[in-house]
């Protein structure tokens, strides 16, 4: 942390860029200016639509029509990147400035091998064969890729997402930039992936004397990682500073809104819940085949347990945390629940009864009690369908008398803190949020005991989180409502739930009280996923 | 999401519905427009058609076989018939064909399809019939069902619907696989709704851009297979006229009179393209959402 000597590689001046639409020019990035030194990490914060992105995009000079860069100076050197032609600009790219992004499998081609895609980049900039072939082997082993030699000869699909981002990182090193621009480059990838991707680039900053500009939405990142950050909204930059100062004493009020919004690893714990009466969902021994169903001619497909004898009960009243990372099988035990899948073993109870035992119509019948709200709000709603069409399907399907159904959307509507008049509306004229709030009303709809909530949160921004997570702890306190939270973030799951299970490869490897599992983890998964979340403390960073 | 600033937000559109907004949209392009605008004149002339020529298609004088003139601005045939008065009324046949056998392709392709969502093994059978029905060509196929039927209109439209139920069949099934792993259809599964609600209320609204596209691009199909049994002598039967008729007999008289076949080729070419700009539109804005 020490203040900057040498020359700035990067300075941004005044940047202006607009979007034409029919009827108004946005202005996506206001008045942004910024300086970038070598060997430092400069951080871009915002949510959704803040203008972070076409920031990053802008100064590579890969903003398309309706967008423009309307004014302003990129300086890299003594270089006004503005003022650079098309051919000029495309030498740039990757040798000066490198690019990466959120999604390593959509920035790599499928059908080349990793290490001609490495070379290709390095011939692009007139680089021999045979040195580049060398230099490939020697960015790999940079990039932490066990074995280069032969991960050279490997596809993509042969590696994981955070393997893949490393080569992604790789490629972008290839031509020594000087600066490096990484739009949400942990965002796809599991906490303790994340951990490791972001270990790497410190380490690529302090070995190589790079510049990064590191744009993410996750405040966790920025303490980890950032020297100085920039909080945009609107196109605007509304606070920078040093990480320390902006994270512990922010001054704007949205930057204080925001921080206020993160959920910390150090906020107080819910309190205890004691269960009154039987559990209303009581899953025991549970396994699901993922395989099942799937055969050839030949033989039948060896069975693959995803969830492999997984016991958990929910209470009314009660939250109970599912945490785990991609692939542990938290999707697949929660679609089992709800009957999306069928179980291969073990019992599903609702409200004391074995629904795998029951025939379909009763099975319905009876699980209704259990309801099922999904991650994603702008896929698990009919585009084709106003959001009052989806709730009154919900309702008709749960025997609501016709008479009562538009009353009951509305007052479906209020509970979810949404205005009656927006029933009418199609899912595109709502926000994330707001869709979020119209899957709680339809899951509501039937009069649900339990709601599981599948990453209910993830893909919304961080103040639009907040106000989900309030809402259904609202929803809890006045229905009496039970909730399995399924999630990967640990520091929303230390919000709102009164106990977590962890779960690791389609096993619960630990459960206990939401304090028990923070503060004395026994499970060493558990203690690294605990150690791999971002922490906003700056002073404690890695 | 992407970090793009939303630019629908503050729009008030006047037609409410989204879907029925974005095929408007197609036709607000340069090719949407002048594909309505061909189809609309050439619609309003097959309508007209009798009002314009009360004496009918079957006028006919002793000037047979004349090039093009101010009175017969697309020459006059064998028997001295004006041939604009010919193509017209050939239109006129042509659409009620294509009006009819296009959307009856449609709706049975269609549900042919997405019969696959209710029985698997349904659905697997009548695609491997769609496969047979691929495997003929649209004429010879055109052929059989005029051998068995004996020519005339009806025989064209089954003709013209039956070899349309491939691409048609096919869309649905593809669509409705896709769309049947969607997250909105799961959601309404677990909340119990029945498979025919689903598939009818969910999953066909969802599937349907792709389908009126590939509609307005067998259009163009089934105008030329028509042409090509009547050029054979298997479609309308004279002396109605119809454009593939008309060239049937254009070409006999090819060589002492050349013009004849100039006029049905015209608004025969006029009529695919006006369709075929339409769906090229059309498919752009499905495409653009």
């Amino acid at each position: 942390m020490t203040a900057p000597t040498h020359a700035p590689v990067l300075q941004v001046d005044a940047l202006v860029t607009t979007f034409t639409t029919p009827d108004e020019v946005v202005r996506a990035v206001d008045d942004v200016s910024f300086v970038l030194y070598p060997g430092r990490i400069l951080g871009i914060v915002g949510e959704s639509g803040s203008g972070k992105s076409v920031t990053a995009r802008s100064i590579m000079r890969m903003v398309h029509a309706p967008g423009r860069v309307e004014s302003g100076c990129i300086m890299l050197g003594d270089r006004d990147l503005r003022n650079l032609d098309e051919r000029a600009m495309r030498s740039v790219r990757g040798r000066d400035v490198a690019m990466i992004f959120q999604d390593p499998q959509a920035a790599l081609n499928p059908v080349i091998k990793i290490g001609d895609q490495i070379i290709e980049s390095l011939q692009i900039h007139g680089m021999g064969a045979k040195k580049a072939k060398a230099r490939a082997l020697e960015l790999l082993s940079q990039v932490g890729i066990p074995n280069p030699e032969e991960a050279f000869e490997r596809y993509q699909h042969q590696y994981s997402g955070g393997m893949r981002q490393r080569v992604v990182i790789a490629i972008a090193l290839a031509n020594n930039p000087s600066v490096l621009i990484a739009d949400e480059p942990t965002t796809a990838l599991d906490v303790t992936i994340q951990a490791q991707i972001l270990e790497l680039l410190r380490k690529l900053r302090t070995d190589l004397g790079i510049a990064i500009l590191l744009i993410t939405h996750d405040m966790g990142v920025v303490a980890e990682m950032c020297d100085d950050v920039l909080v945009m909204y609107k196109g605007k930059v509304v606070e920078r500073g040093p990480t320390a100062k902006v994270l512990a004493a922010p001054e704007h009020e949205y930057t204080i809104s925001l921080m206020n919004a993160v959920p910390r690893m150090d906020s107080p714990l819910r309190a205890p819940f004691e269960p009154s009466g039987p559990p209303a969902l009581e899953v025991s021994d549970l396994r699901t085949d993922v395989n099942a169903g799937q055969r050839s001619v030949f033989r039948r497909k060896a069975p693959f347990y995803a969830v492999d004898g997984v016991s958990i009960a929910v209470h009314p009243g009660e939250t109970v945390a599912l945490v785990g990372e991609s692939g542990c099988g938290k999707s697949t035990l929660s679609r089992t629940i709800v009957g999306i899948y069928g179980s291969a073993g073990g019992t599903i109870r609702v409200g004391g009864r074995d629904v795998t035992a029951m025939t379909p119509a009763d099975r319905r019948h009876v699980t209704r009690g259990v309801q099922y709200v999904f991650q994603d709000p702008y896929s698990s709603l009919n585009p084709r369908r106003t959001a009052g069409q989806s709730i009154e399907e919900a309702l008709r399907v749960a025997g609501t008398p016709a008479s009562k159904i538009r009353e009951r959307s509305i007052e479906l509507m209020r509970t979810v803190g949404l205005p009656a008049e927006h029933l009418d509306r199609y899912p595109y004229a709502f926000s994330g949020g707001q869709r979020q709030r119209i899957g709680i009303a339809r899951a509501l709809a039937g009069k649900a005991k339990v709601l599981v909530l599948d990453e209910p949160v993830s893909a919304l921004d961080v103040s639009i989180q907040a106000e989900i997570l309030d809402l259904l702890m609202r929803l809890q306190a006045e229905h009496g409502l039970g909730y399995l939270f399924i999630s990967h973030d640990l520091a929303v799951v230390r919000e709102i739930s009164h106990r977590v299970a962890v779960m690791y490869k389609g096993k619960i490897v630990e459960q206990g009280t939401t304090q028990e599992i923070f503060e004395a983890a026994r499970d060493p998964y558990t203690q690294r996923l605990l150690a791999s979340t971002p922490k906003l403390d700056v002073e404690d960073r890695p | 999401m992407a970090d793009t600033p939303s630019f629908a937000a503050n729009r008030r559109p006047r037609v409410k519905n989204p879907v029925l907004r974005r095929y408007l949209t197609a036709f607000r392009t340069a090719r949407g427009i002048a594909g309505s605008v061909i189809l609309l004149v050439l619609v309003a002339l097959a309508l007209l058609a009798p009002v314009l020529y009360p004496g009918g298609y079957d006028v006919q004088s002793a000037e047979s076989l004349r090039g093009p003139s101010l009175a017969h601005p697309f020459g006059t045939d064998q028997l001295g018939r004006d041939l604009l008065t010919r193509s017209l009324f050939g239109l006129r046949i042509d659409l009620t064909i294509v009006a009819v056998a296009v959307p009856l392709g449609m709706v049975v392709g269609t549900t042919l399809g997405l019969i696959g969502a209710l029985s698997r093994v349904a659905g697997t059978v009548l695609q491997r019939v769609l496969d047979v029905i691929i495997g003929f060509p649209g004429i010879v196929l055109g052929m059989c069902i005029i051998l068995i039927m004996g020519p005339g209109w009806s025989a064209l439209v089954i003709a013209i619907t039956v070899s349309s139920l491939p691409t048609f069949g096919r869309l649905s099934r593809a669509a409705m696989l896709s769309q049947a792993q969607r997250e909105y259809v799961m959601a309404a599964r677990t909340l119990g709704v029945s498979r025919v609600t689903i598939i009818t209320r969910h999953i066909l609204p969802n599937a349907i851009d792709p389908i009126l596209v590939a509609g307005a691009v067998f259009v163009v199909h089934a105008i030329f297979i028509e042409a090509g049994l009547s050029i054979i002598g298997l479609g309308i039967q004279p002396p109605e006229p119809s454009l593939g008729s008309l060239l049937n007999q254009g070409m006999r008289y090819i060589t002492q009179a050349p013009t004849y076949v100039l006029g049905p080729t015209v608004v025969l070419f006029l009529l695919a393209l006006s369709f075929s700009l339409i769906s090229d539109s059309l498919n752009k804005a499905v495409n653009r959402a």
